[in-house]
């Protein structure tokens, strides 16, 4: 089985929501999807399944065109929608007989999602009633209720408490387990960072970075040092004037370390200056040569492309003056 | 999946919503209390059919009526009208306590006086407390003055058989030769009137429905569940059984209320109404133009409901096809009942979709539509049917998921010529 995004590209009007997109995904896991708001996201989701008709590409499934009848799927938009004035284990089944479950199919999975999720008391109960977490699992149980292959979240710890986003948590990591292919949504890095093995990092319609997330930290090499010495071996400006000699300026301090930034080729001298501290008679707690981290690459590829785009509007300007 | 059965999933979850609603409980309640009390207001009032005055058993008017009368003009009046009216207590009142018995009356509903004058043919004046009192004084009339005939054809020296064969009434009927007759008219109204509300209410429902899912968000979990197409004819199906639920129920209830309260039949300004006219053909005939008035409005509506992003824009997204059935309803209504109005307009009227639901029914009953008519009307509806759903459902499948600022007219003109699945 294997999913494939291919040069999907999607347009309202003047604006392109998304551009000439691929990516694949050849084993089970979970592929996260990043972006800011209206980066195209949604619209890239909405046509992967069929429901929005791109302007451009397509998206198969073991390599046929995804449709509600060729594929399995299980989609939760960020914008939760159940039927408030009906009863949770009534439109639990609704949904899983539009799926094609019979009515017993879907009331026995709707029964053993809601006993999974924590919320079989609320079977007989409005869902108007329910807290927006609590309608959030049952939303998450319309998704799962059909058994699908392929199984779409689109911020899915949104609106969570800590207790419910540990179970749910728990409830993606075994569905991976059990061999189901995800896409995880999210403009919350730290989550997808978490999950995932592979990323596409959406931007104003564009895949600005894409790959396993592994490889993309590795390429980026060491880009901070996280320092943190003993009580009263050596104070802070002492170690920050150490640091500096060998090229580490400090970046950010936190309660009981401090983060130097690491210079481009310069993480050689990380040793040099591991030495020289304990020359000093300091006793580091923490010494830790660290890959960036997803929010912090998401904020230089956005950053940058922000940069670019100003220079380009401010470029046109000048062209459309000199005219 | 198999689309007939998704079809059928939607329909069921949506029919089940739609009956368990306050709102159907409600105005079912409401319709059969209208229908009792209509009813009950000709029944009480004496509506019933095939009435003789001269038939005691028939009036069944209680209460005490004095009869004063003046100079013994008219003897024997009052054992006529107690005659007439069994349970009522006739009783001969004295001129002088006149205004003894005004007081009673006035204090008293179930008190009226019969006032006989003095003049040479005596005139005859029936008090009573108010309107509300409700005494026969036509009755009562006809009584009195079967007897001052009776008394002049002995004065004149008549015997009883003579004066028996004088008095002898003649079989009176009315007949019509075109087809307008009372009941025909009346049930032709009910039936236009019925019509658009049912279809106006449920068509509403549609809307409403679409919409609800939509703003809150249900619409997005549908949507990638079933085609947009299979969803829209679900709804519309059960939102149509629904209305056809009411419909047939109102039809119903109104005909048992007639059959138990009036086992003598109903008349009406004095005219029997006769319901055998309304045969089963006719009956399905008027079902065919409600199921496809209603499909031909539902899938106009349900457009409306998907042009919105909040409920609240609902009333105002309506607006243009609330105008083009309020001019559909009054174009049927002033071809068939504004007296002048050309054959032409009447057929017309019938054979365009939109007026035809509302048009036909009541020249079924009252008009000449031909039978080629009649199919070429249901043709015309089908068509018309089928180019609404085949644009309806483009643009319901396009706005669903369009969500900000309410789309115009102009939008879903260019949503209409995107492909669906």
């Amino acid at each position: 089985m294997s999913l494939q995004v291919s040069h999907l590209t999607k347009r309202f009007g003047e604006k392109t929501a998304v551009r000439d997109l691929s990516f694949r995904m050849d084993e089970p896991g979970i592929y996260g999807l990043i972006g800011t708001n209206g980066a195209g996201k949604t619209t890239t989701i909405r046509m992967m399944l069929g429901i929005l008709r791109p302007d451009g590409g397509e998206a198969t499934w073991d390599g046929k065109p995804i449709s509600r009848g060729s594929l399995r799927y299980g989609y939760m938009p960020e914008e939760r929608g159940i039927y408030m004035k009906t009863k949770i284990l009534e439109q639990l089944v609704y949904f899983g007989q539009l799926r094609g479950m019979s009515r017993s199919a879907a009331a026995a999975a709707a029964k053993k999602y809601l006993e999974r999720l924590g919320v079989t008391e609320y079977a007989d109960t409005l869902a108007e009633k329910l807290s927006k977490g609590n309608q959030q699992k049952i939303q998450l149980i319309a998704t799962l209720l059909h058994d699908p292959q392929l199984v779409i979240l689109d911020e899915p710890f949104s609106g969570l408490d800590p207790l419910n986003t540990e179970l749910l948590r728990g409830l993606i990591t075994e569905l991976a387990g059990q061999g189901k292919f995800i896409i995880m949504s999210s403009h919350q890095m730290s989550t997808v960072e978490e999950f995932c093995r592979e990323i596409t990092l959406l931007h104003r319609g564009d895949a600005l970075l894409q790959g396993d997330l592994r490889k993309i930290k590795a390429g980026y090499g060491p880009t901070k040092l996280l320092l943190s010495l003993d009580e009263g071996t050596l104070d802070r400006e002492a170690q920050d004037a150490l640091a500096e000699q060998f090229g580490f300026l400090p970046k950010e301090r936190l309660a009981a370390e401090t983060v130097y930034a690491v210079p481009s080729q310069g993480a050689g001298q990380a040793g040099a200056l591991l030495r020289v501290l304990l020359d000093r008679g300091a006793v580091p707690t923490k010494f830790e040569l660290g890959e960036p981290s997803l929010h912090e690459i998401f904020l230089e590829k956005v950053g940058q492309e922000e940069v670019l785009e100003a220079a380009e509007v401010s470029q046109q300007k000048k062209g459309g003056g000199a005219a | 999946m198999n689309a007939w059965r998704q079809i059928k999933t939607v329909f069921a979850f949506t029919l089940r919503d739609a009956v368990r609603k306050k709102a159907f409980l409600i105005s079912n309640i409401l319709i059969m209390l209208v229908i009792t009390v209509l009813c009950l207001i000709p029944r009480l009032t004496g509506g019933s059919a095939s009435q003789d005055p001269t038939q005691p058993a028939e009036n069944t008017q209680s209460g005490v009526c004095y009869v004063v009368d003046q100079s013994s003009a008219l003897p024997g009046a009052r054992d006529a009208l107690q005659s007439v009216f069994p349970s009522m207590a006739v009783l001969d009142g004295t001129p002088s306590l006149m205004e003894d018995y005004r007081q009673k009356v006035k204090e008293d509903g179930g008190v009226a006086i019969v006032l006989i004058g003095t003049e040479a043919v005596p005139s005859v004046t029936v008090i009573s407390k108010d309107f509300m009192s409700l005494f026969p004084a036509d009755v009562i009339g006809q009584v009195l003055n079967q007897v001052y005939r009776l008394n002049a054809l002995h004065e004149l020296g008549y015997g009883d058989d003579a004066a028996a064969a004088a008095m002898t009434s003649l079989p009176l009927a009315t007949e019509t030769a075109g087809t307008l007759n009372l009941t025909n008219y009346l049930l032709g109204i009910l039936l236009m009137v019925l019509v658009f509300f049912v279809v106006y209410y449920y068509g509403y429902g549609v809307a409403m429905s679409v919409a609800t899912e939509k703003t809150s968000r249900v619409m997005e979990t549908l949507i990638v569940s079933a085609k947009p197409s299979r969803i829209l004819l679900g709804k519309c199906l059960a939102m149509g059984t629904a209305g056809l639920l009411q419909f047939v129920g109102i039809m119903l209830y109104s005909w048992l209320c007639t059959h138990f309260l009036f086992p003598q039949g109903v008349s009406v300004f004095g005219e029997s109404l006769d319901f055998s006219v309304f045969t089963l053909g006719k009956l399905a005939l008027v079902m065919v133009y409600f199921l496809l008035g209603y499909a031909i409005y539902a899938m106009l509506n349900s457009v409306c409901g998907a042009m919105v992003s909040r409920i609240e824009d609902l009333q105002s997204a309506m607006m243009p096809t609330m105008l083009v059935a309020m001019v559909s309803f009054y174009t049927g209504y002033i071809s068939n009942l504004v007296p002048g109005t050309g054959a032409a307009v009447r057929r017309i009227a019938a054979l365009v979709p939109f007026s035809a639901p509302f048009t036909v029914p009541y020249q079924l009953l009252n008009g000449d539509l031909s039978t080629g008519d009649i199919l070429l009307s249901i043709l015309f509806l089908l068509l018309g049917i089928a180019a609404v759903a085949f644009l309806s459902i483009r643009v319901y499948a396009a706005s669903v998921l369009h969500y900000g600022s309410r789309l115009k007219w102009k939008d879903l003109a260019g949503m209409a010529k995107i492909k669906t699945e």
